[in-house]
């Protein structure tokens, strides 16, 4: 009410308009400075761009090649469910970028995930005891590794039986992200 | 004159906007509960990452789990409820942990965590998209709690702003109680069977 009364002089005019224009860049800047740290977590726990490396063919990923060994896809008599368990293997390049924690998930056209089994069901375990002996990409780091060494894993998954293409999805925490595709 | 009275009455609007907008002003955990999805056993049910189907309710006196031929039995002062379903996840590989019973008085019960190997339990099943799997859901009961019960089912105990199911379990009066649950543990690892006597 006194504003009102009292008319502004052009200086106060304009100091007024620039204070209101200054806030238009300071309250932005604000937000951005306090969450920039909370996006940064945020952004390195998400996959968002893909490394794919095409069938027969490797990828550089986390400091190490990758490449897909061989699927197989078993059958478990009275289950509805089909066991796949996916061999892979990677060359260590830089042993610091590829001791991290491991996710992976199986995936298929429908973009619906899979993650992997804690233990290798009975029948992978019959058929493929090579696969189910190698250690898990989570477990393959938790091991020294050193420049040179190729790494073989392997990963089991339970999916329906009508599952139809799939593509082995790899993230290290080092690289994300970034993640890898294995076709 | 006509400038000081439109000056006062706009005060007063704001105050009474302000103050009104205070009064309605939902909590914190209002804001943040659990979004319902509600039904009854046989519906189908969609959460954000799993799918379930609670396709019976059974009331017994005692539940047996039975390995080979041995027997461990379970009994109880009230009553068993056990709920037999159909789950499934929707995108990604999930576990279902969280599961009560809402009585009539408002009282939540939560699963029974009398069973550490039985198999087939909602909350040590891993659920995988398009693989839907049969699970059990046991409560321990008051008798005087079990008609005009809901099933509340989520994902995790506490559910921020995610789906959490409610399921109208329906049980006829006068109670039909059975006298024994049996679960019998198959011969793969993880297979089991549910009986009732």
């Amino acid at each position: 009410m006194m504003a009102t009364l009292i008319p502004p002089t052009p200086k106060e005019r304009r100091a007024f308009r620039l204070n209101a224009l200054a806030l238009l860049v300071a309250v932005p800047l604000a937000v951005a400075v306090g969450s920039y740290e909370d996006v940064m977590e945020w952004r390195s726990a998400q996959e968002l761009n893909a490394i794919v490396a095409a069938p027969n063919k490797s990828a550089i990923y986390a400091g190490a090649e990758w490449r897909m060994e061989r699927v197989h896809r078993l059958n478990e008599p009275g289950s509805a469910a089909l066991v796949v368990i996916v061999e892979f293997e990677a060359t260590v390049k830089d042993p610091a970028a590829f001791a991290a924690a491991c996710n992976v998930a199986l995936t298929d056209a429908s973009k619906r995930r899979w993650k992997p089994q804690l233990l290798t069901p009975s029948i992978g375990r019959r058929v493929r005891p090579e696969a189910a002996e190698r250690p898990r990409c989570g477990s393959a780091s938790l091991k020294p590794v050193k420049a040179g060494d190729t790494i073989k894993m392997a990963e089991s998954f339970l999916t329906p039986p009508d599952i139809g293409d799939i593509d082995l999805i790899v993230s290290l925490s080092t690289a994300r992200p970034t993640y890898l595709v294995l076709d | 004159m006509i400038r000081v009275i439109a000056s006062i009455s706009g005060l007063v609007l704001a105050v009474g906007i302000l103050y009104a907008l205070q009064q309605t002003k939902p909590g914190y955990a209002d804001i943040t509960k659990p979004i319902a999805v509600h039904g009854t056993i046989g519906d189908r049910l969609m959460a954000r990452n799993f799918e379930l189907t609670a396709t019976k309710v059974t009331l017994a006196q005692r539940i047996v789990l039975r390995t080979g031929t041995k027997e461990q039995v379970f009994e109880t002062t009230g009553l068993w409820a056990v709920v037999e379903a159909k789950a499934a996840a929707r995108h990604e590989s999930v576990t279902v942990i969280a599961a009560s019973w809402r009585g009539p008085s408002g009282s939540r019960y939560a699963m029974s965590q009398r069973f550490s190997t039985m198999p087939g339990l909602l909350p040590s099943e891993r659920l995988e998209p398009g693989l839907p799997r049969n699970v059990l859901m046991l409560f321990e009961l008051p008798e005087n709690q079990v008609k005009d019960a809901t099933i509340l089912v989520s994902r995790t105990p506490f559910a921020p702003i995610d789906n959490e199911l409610h399921i109208k379990a329906n049980v006829p009066i006068p109670l039909f109680v059975r006298n024994v649950a049996r679960v019998t543990r198959g011969s793969t690892a993880g297979d089991w069977r549910l009986e009732i006597q």
